[in-house]
């Protein structure tokens, strides 16, 4: 092979690396007997997104090898508790749809 | 829990994940809020879960956190030793077992390992709801269970 091929093998390794990572992640896991789960954290609201990546880190410390997670915030209106979310049903719902859509696993309503 | 109508996937509500947690872990529970003004809200939650029968007490903290929390009452130091003054009272004067701080942010306003160091210092159960909810829903996951389609009919 030339030195120009080599460098695009090279290159072309380098592009895929992250994905092979990444499958041999979960082919790891799930050799391990553990299974990947998306859980979705939907937080009451009026939080700071330095907040949802602060809940989010202290949460994934908990996590099972294999679960990842996102914080969505119901941003319409200003309520403090999970338990409120149903006054504001539609967005809730039109939310919880769009998680379950996106393929995650289970959802959290934060907040006691 | 009208997100329950709408999806098929498991719903895990952090209060009603954490009472009945609570209630296998001990007979007395009591409940410390962070804003006295959302009490109601929370003892309704209490009653919807059905978990109102052990329940000691709701105290509140002197200096309320509130939305947004753009100003915060007490530095970590300080938040810890209240829940300490406040959870030291509801287990001496009304026999509580277990305190639940109705706080899932708690541990972003409070030292590491706070409620590992209130537990030991009080000789009582001190709950984090947040890793509660949490690990409730991966248990879901992994068991393949989800809410009742009878009590919870997809809208």
């Amino acid at each position: 092979m030339q030195r120009r091929q080599w460098r695009e093998l090279a290159w072309n390794s380098l592009k895929t690396f992250p994905i092979v990572c990444k499958l041999c992640t979960i082919h790891l896991i799930q050799l391990k007997g553990g299974i990947m789960m998306k859980i979705a954290v939907i937080a009451p609201g009026a939080l700071p997104e330095e907040a949802k990546t602060a809940m989010k880190a202290e949460m994934l410390t908990y996590a099972e090898p294999g679960t990842t997670l996102e914080v969505f915030a119901v941003e319409e209106g200003k309520i403090a508790v999970a338990a409120d979310l149903d006054l504001k049903a539609p967005s809730t719902v039109a939310l919880a749809r769009k998680i379950e859509n996106h393929g995650f696993d289970a959802i959290i309503l934060d907040g006691t | 829990m009208a997100a329950r109508s709408a999806v098929r996937i498991p719903v895990v509500g952090a209060a009603s994940a954490t009472y009945h947690l609570v209630y296998q872990l001990g007979g007395k529970y009591a409940v410390i809020s962070v804003n006295e003004k959302i009490n109601p809200t929370f003892l309704r939650a209490i009653k919807l879960a059905d978990c109102e029968n052990r329940l000691t007490s709701m105290r509140s903290l002197k200096r309320p956190f509130s939305v947004p929390m753009d100003r915060l009452p007490y530095t970590p130091g300080e938040l810890e030793e209240e829940i300490a003054d406040i959870a030291a009272k509801q287990v001496e004067e009304e026999g509580a077992q277990i305190i639940v701080v109705a706080f899932t942010l708690l541990n972003l306003f409070v030292k590491p390992g706070a409620l590992q160091r209130l537990s030991s210092r009080l000789n009582v159960v001190f709950v984090d709801a947040q890793a509660i909810a949490f690990k409730t829903a991966e248990m879901l996951v992994r068991l393949k269970l989800s809410h009742s389609e009878r009590e919870y009919p997809l809208l």
